[in-house]
């Protein structure tokens, strides 16, 4: 399996799309920073840490490795030169686990020029706050396995489906859908269980006075608790909560689990179709 | 002469259909192995079940006399080459960046070789143009470099001639003669191009339906399409007897029918064969080609 790191990492080393992901992932993290730089020319007096949006990537990074991946691979279906690894005796399980690695590290360097360029460029600009070197490292340990997690879908996908264009197309779909759902869920789960009680008066002067009522859209039950499982579970809803502001959390709980599981699950799965699978 | 490749009354279905049934090939080592059928014959098929892109549904296939369910076809696949339908090839990449890239997966140590390969494939002065600007005949010609990349001794050549130029069909003629004879590399080679196929194949199998129709060698070809005449009698007996006194060539192959390989005087044999009673029913000459043989064998036009 060395040779195919070898020819895969040779390969990611020559491509475009890799290399335009790295772009955008660059340019959005400037666009994060200097978007927090406005607000802090506009509201002086507010705390504006560069370290806020250090793992705002997220979103952004989905659609970028879903896109990259769906290309990187469907080139080898489109080129026909996955025919080449199988021909000269390469077991199809090595050639799976070879495009892994290789998308993998190509996600985690896309997700760790963002966090770079962030921490330097935003210290230069905001400097204004100390860095955090060991939160930091948690935060990020957390989120190169859920970009892992991402790698695994995408990449599951783009071995199965033979059509460049049809599997680059199903893996940009299902990154945004993540992202649809992630924002839903993330909605529902953050809705108030009670409205407060409020005043107000009326056209003719009186006060009317309004009781603490029940959010009928407030989760309970089975539901709320399958909610709360995807919003550890799902990839997107896992970088929701990494990029959250602050970087107050202490631990992720079983978010890094979630990650690995589906990075177990995917990978067996697509390897054990993949092993069956008839290559034109 | 022992057979690269056996295969053994393989078959593959794609859900109903059969593209392969109980399909039989013997592949000679050192040969030009020419595989000849209609469009939808099952040639593809065979070649993508031998090359490991697919499995077989039944029966199987021996490469180098190791049965393709072993764990050692795996090192008997590092020896065969192929370019199955289109040439597997990175189109953003020059013809040195394509091998190299070979030359990776295959775990070669050295890029020394590689432009004496371009070289030998006709691909040695394209420089840093990318293959997606290639032109058919030099997309084929990188295909096939990248094929010979491990130094196999047996190469697979689907189709490699559709859609190329004249020049291009007598480049290709003369790299795949150029690497049997030089490189002693064993080619197995499908096509429609009957006329060009005769040029190059010492062996030919014919498929149709899926199943492998006929195999036979370019001698044995040769002597069932030679040049004679068709003669027929009333009595194919008699005519060997009076051919033999007359010290010719011929072949019996019915009750009445022959055929004869020579210049014969045709008023010196009737009468010898009126003398013995043996009535001349029909003479004419027959002229069989690898197609007409192909038409004869297959049936040809009548699917198609």
């Amino acid at each position: 399996m060395s040779r195919l790191l070898h020819a895969g990492f040779a390969k990611l080393g020559k491509s475009k799309i890799f290399y335009c992901g790295m772009a955008v992932m660059f340019f959005y993290s400037m666009i994060a920073i200097f978007s927090t730089y406005g607000s802090k020319m506009r509201y002086p007096n507010e705390a504006h840490p560069f370290t806020d949006m250090t793992f705002a990537g997220g979103p952004m990074l989905l659609i970028v490795v879903a896109v990259f991946i769906g290309i990187f691979i469907g080139t080898e279906y489109s080129d026909g030169t996955i025919r080449n690894k199988v021909i000269v005796g390469h077991s199809r399980w090595a050639i799976y686990f070879s495009n892994l690695i290789v998308c993998t590290v190509a996600s985690i360097s896309m997700h760790l020029v963002f966090i770079v360029s962030e921490l330097i460029v935003g210290k230069i600009v905001l400097d204004e706050s100390a860095i955090r070197a060991r939160i930091i490292l948690q935060y990020a340990m957390c989120s190169i396995i859920t970009v892992t997690a991402l790698a695994a879908i995408c990449l599951l996908i783009s071995m199965l489906v033979q059509n460049k264009a049809s599997g680059a197309v199903m893996v940009t779909v299902l990154s945004f859908a993540l992202l649809m759902g992630a924002a839903m869920i993330n909605n529902k789960l953050s809705a108030p269980k009670y409205f407060e009680s409020y005043a107000y008066m009326d056209d003719e002067g009186k006060i009317h006075e309004e009781p603490r009522t029940r959010n009928v859209n407030y989760l309970t039950g089975t539901k709320r608790k399958i909610y709360e499982f995807l919003w550890d579970f799902l990839p997107s809803c896992q970088f929701l909560q990494i990029g959250e502001q602050g970087m107050e959390r202490k631990d992720f709980g079983r978010l890094p689990l979630y990650a690995l599981f589906l990075v177990v699950i995917t990978t067996s799965c697509g390897m054990i179709v993949f092993c069956r699978k008839d290559l034109k | 002469m022992s057979d690269v490749l056996t295969v053994e009354a393989m078959s593959k279905h794609y859900g109903h259909f059969r593209a392969l049934n109980e399909c039989t090939m013997h592949v000679p080592k050192g040969s030009i192995y020419g595989f000849i059928g209609k469009n939808g014959a099952g040639k593809t098929t065979l070649i993508r079940l031998i090359c490991g892109l697919q499995s077989p549904t039944c029966g199987g296939y021996s490469l180098y006399g190791v049965q393709h369910t072993k764990k050692e076809i795996a090192k008997s696949r590092r020896r065969m080459g192929a370019v199955v339908e289109t040439p597997s090839i990175y189109l953003d990449m020059t013809a040195e960046e394509n091998l190299k890239e070979q030359y990776r997966i295959l775990g070669l140590p050295s890029f020394r070789d590689i432009p004496k390969r371009l070289e030998m494939v006709g691909l040695g002065d394209t420089g840093r143009k990318k293959a997606k600007n290639f032109s058919l005949g030099m997309k084929q010609r990188l295909g096939i470099a990248i094929a010979l990349c491990g130094d196999p001794d047996f190469l697979v050549l689907d189709e490699p001639i559709n859609g190329l130029d004249p020049q291009g069909i007598i480049e290709m003629r003369e790299l795949i003669l150029k690497l049997n004879r030089e490189y002693q590399i064993t080619v197995l080679i499908s096509s429609h191009i009957l006329g060009e196929l005769s040029r190059l194949a010492t062996h030919y199998g014919f498929i149709d339906h899926g199943h492998m129709v006929k195999e036979i060698s370019a001698k044995d070809l040769e002597l069932s399409c030679r040049k004679c005449m068709r003669i027929e009698v009333s009595d194919s007996r008699i005519l060997s007897c009076v051919l033999d006194k007359m010290n010719l060539e011929y072949k019996i192959f019915s009750d009445t029918q022959a055929d004869i390989f020579a210049e014969i005087s045709v008023s010196k044999l009737v009468l010898a064969l009126a003398e013995k009673d043996c009535e001349v029913l029909s003479l004419r000459e027959h002229d069989e080609s690898l197609e007409s043989y192909y038409v004869n064998l297959i049936g040809g036009g009548k699917d198609e």
